[in-house]
């Protein structure tokens, strides 16, 4: 396929998939947001889950998913225990992956 | 490979979980060609989902991935990942199955499975490798030791913003890519489909509207367990606490005429027991309590594996709780009839809930292959006794899950016999030649 008809392919696909790319971009949107605070957040200092979440008013669960995937992504990090719970933080000049 | 196309083999084996790798490098290994078509990305199946296996604890992944990296190196093996068996029809003797491949939307002859393209992407996913714990990417590497080691977009939750092919060092990324349809002709085929767990939750006997964020499956808990964790160690999902109770429910969907699942699915005691005894090592001072209906420890070295998980302190109730509720707390109420002691109906909390669910069968053969299901849904032997690898279509056996509950020694054992099967067919096909 030559470029100007994988580039007008594209286009037409981008079309037929509008709405599905609107609400993608949506949650990649929030997303992005909700990653932003908690990374303030931690700049701040360790916090487990329990306290990311009183802070930023949202589910436990949904603090506990994004530091799991901030630390699969190497954005955190494991730190000390505190109480039955593990602190996390920032990785020293962590890649930008989320 | 041209859409149409039609490649040719002595064997197609259909699924590459354990029992599918194994039989598929049996007959390899005798020399013949083998197709293996897997529906997911990468093979391995549940197996390389695992922590660890019963009743020797070796590492799951430590005896699968040279199983799997065998297959895949292997000269007279060749690998179909992410496609669908249409059908499957015997014509002039040959085995005719049509098969489609769905799209990667990445080149696999360019992808170096570097995951630039994974950690450039903005969109976030629950991780269904991890549980859903954590998350991945819309465009991802299903996990690391995943073979193929390809990348591949989740269509669903892709947004098309064109940042992976921005940084794909190959230019691997295609999002016009489509579905491609060809044939495998082959003269014996291995149905090695494995099974599924239950995932429409029982709701009359475990909750209703949801089990709350701290009941999960037993699957979820063997990525809690595994060193590639989602936490990298065993944590509540719902909060993050390290637990200090933690529940088995034995017999969740399976033995239960009101479901249809009438069956034991023949796995869950012993994987219970096994993850228990791991729980005992990571969390020295949890309690561990498994509820169970009958304990079923068949198998070589069972039972001592289980009076080892007794003597290790794993609390066994006999009883079938109902989740009774959710504490502010994530704590999770169990209320039981106590069948032992004598107490009546018991209501008690724990941080963690796992429930052992029940073994479904993942393929349903009808209209697919001329093969027929039996009442529980697994596929049907006709002799069961002395050649429980038959299936009911010439020239086409099945091995592990696929004809029923099963454990890893049972599958790998089957696996063999059915190898053994497709390989005396196929001398027989030619005269009494072997390859």
């Amino acid at each position: 396929m030559q470029d100007t008809e994988r580039k007008e392919a594209l286009k037409q696909l981008k079309q037929e998939r509008k709405e599905a790319i609107k609400a993608n971009a949506a949650v990649a949107k929030q997303q992005k947001k909700d990653l932003g605070r908690i990374t303030e957040r931690l700049a701040q200092g360790p916090a487990t889950p329990l306290e990311v979440a009183q802070d930023l008013g949202m589910p436990p669960k949904e603090a506990m998913w994004y530091l799991a995937a901030m630390r699969k992504y190497g954005i955190v990090m494991e730190a000390a225990k505190s109480g039955d719970y593990f602190t996390y933080e920032l990785v020293p000049q962590g890649p930008a992956a989320c | 490979m041209p859409n149409g196309d039609t490649q040719k083999f002595d064997s197609l084996v259909l699924g590459g979980g354990i029992a599918g790798l194994a039989a598929a490098l049996d007959l390899a290994d005798a020399g013949y060609r083998v197709a293996v078509v897997e529906r997911d990305a990468t093979i391995g199946g549940k197996m390389i989902r695992l922590s660890k296996v019963f009743p020797t604890l070796d590492c799951a992944s430590c005896i699968t991935t040279p199983k799997m990296a065998a297959a895949a190196h292997h000269p007279n093996v060749t690998l179909f990942t992410m496609c669908r068996l249409e059908g499957a029809q015997r014509k002039d003797g040959k085995l005719r199955a049509r098969v489609t491949q769905m799209p990667r939307y990445v080149d696999p002859a360019k992808c170096i499975g570097c995951r630039q393209c994974e950690y450039e992407c903005p969109v976030m996913v629950p991780d269904q490798e991890q549980g859903g714990f954590t998350a991945r990417k819309a465009i991802y590497i299903p996990f690391s030791n995943a073979i193929p080691q390809l990348a591949l977009i989740d269509r669903d939750h892709c947004m098309m913003c064109g940042k992976c092919s921005a940084v794909c060092p190959t230019g691997a990324v295609d999002q016009l890519q489509t579905e491609r349809e060809f044939v495998i002709e082959a003269d014996t085929m291995v149905l090695a489909t494995g099974f599924e767990l239950m995932t429409d939750f029982p709701a009359r006997a475990y909750g209703a509207p949801g089990l709350g964020d701290n009941v999960i499956s037993s699957l979820q808990m063997e990525r809690l367990l595994a060193p590639h964790g989602p936490y990298m160690r065993a944590l509540r999902p719902g909060d993050g606490k390290e637990p200090e109770s933690i529940a088995f429910i034995q017999c969740a969907g399976s033995r239960d005429l009101q479901l249809g699942k009438p069956y034991c699915s023949r796995v869950c005691c012993m994987y219970a027991i096994k993850q228990a005894m791991l729980l005992s090592g990571a969390l020295p001072l949890a309690d561990l309590t498994i509820y169970y209906m009958d304990i079923r420890a068949f198998g070589k070295n069972y039972e001592q594996f289980y009076n080892n998980a007794k003597a290790m302190g794993v609390e066994f109730v006999k009883a079938k709780p109902i989740i009774a509720g959710n504490n502010p707390d994530g704590s999770v109420v169990l209320r039981y009839e106590d069948q032992e002691g004598g107490s009546g109906a018991v209501s008690r909390e724990h941080d963690l809930v796992v429930l052992s669910l029940a073994m479904l069968p993942a393929f349903a053969p009808e209209e697919i292959v001329p093969v027929s299901a039996a009442t529980d849904g697994f596929l049907k032997v006709p002799q069961p006794k002395l050649a429980p690898t038959l299936t009911e279509m010439e020239g086409v056996f099945t091995c592990g899950a696929a004809a029923g509950p099963k454990d890893i020694v049972d599958s790998i054992a089957e696996a063999g016999a059915a190898a053994l099967g497709a390989a005396k067919y196929l001398a027989a096909q030619r005269g009494g030649r072997a390859a």
